[in-house]
């Protein structure tokens, strides 16, 4: 399994949209990937999961990839939550 | 009497509002709050909470929003600590009529239970319902 620590670049945290583009990023791969924030952990690829996480401003997550492709997975969902969140 | 601010996303607790005001009559003990992603997320913070303090009139305010996670629930989550609210994320319309039923006369936090339970209930798959009416259920 890959994994990897990231701050959501947003400056609102995670939010609907960004949940939204996340999800659908997510399951463009096979692998299975999931988003962890204090103590909770959501299916990456089910965006009312990952707003189940509330997390707001500054929040730091852990991500984790597990299956076919998962570095790449992992490498571009990090990507994505540091760069392209902040246009979100 | 509770407070009742409903919080959400664009438009979205603007149109809640002017939905159970037409239907009602008279929704005065409702207010709305808008999340503004144009505005930098303290100022945004300072918006809400003034919205619901100015909805206190010493016994609580229920805020109720749209999503759970997202801005405008995890604005009001970060001020549960600051104020006396109780927050239902998931705000439906049948929810808000009932809460204008309830708020003279029910203390925020059974309001608060009373409020999801029956904005659960009154999600309705109308095919389902039809069927069962035309005995075809």
């Amino acid at each position: 399994m890959a994994t990897a620590e990231v701050g959501i670049a947003s400056p609102w945290g995670m939010h609907a949209r960004l949940a939204f583009h996340l999800s659908a990023l997510c399951r463009t791969f096979p692998c299975a990937i999931h988003i962890a924030f204090r103590g909770q952990r959501a299916d990456a690829k089910e965006m009312t999961d990952i707003l189940l996480l509330a997390a707001g401003p500054d929040a730091v997550v852990t991500l984790e990839a597990e299956g076919e492709g998962e570095e790449d997975a992992l490498e571009k969902v990090r990507q994505f939550l540091l760069v392209d969140a902040k246009a979100l | 009497m509770v407070g009742v601010v409903i919080c959400a996303h664009g438009n979205l607790a603007h149109e809640f509002l002017a939905a159970a005001k037409f239907i009602t009559g008279n929704a005065d003990g409702l207010s709305a709050v808008a999340v503004d992603h144009n505005v930098d997320p303290a100022e945004a913070r300072a918006i809400v909470k003034e919205a619901i303090r100015a909805a206190d009139e010493g016994n609580g305010v229920l805020v109720v929003t749209d999503l759970y996670g997202g801005t405008p629930s995890n604005i009001c989550i970060s001020l549960q600590d600051e104020l006396q609210m109780e927050i239902i994320a998931g705000v439906n319309l049948p929810m808000l009529l009932k809460a204008i039923a309830l708020q003279k006369n029910c203390d925020l936090h059974t309001m608060a239970r009373k409020l999801r339970d029956y904005g659960r209930e009154n999600i309705h798959l109308a095919s389902d319902f039809l069927n069962i009416k035309n005995g075809h259920g």
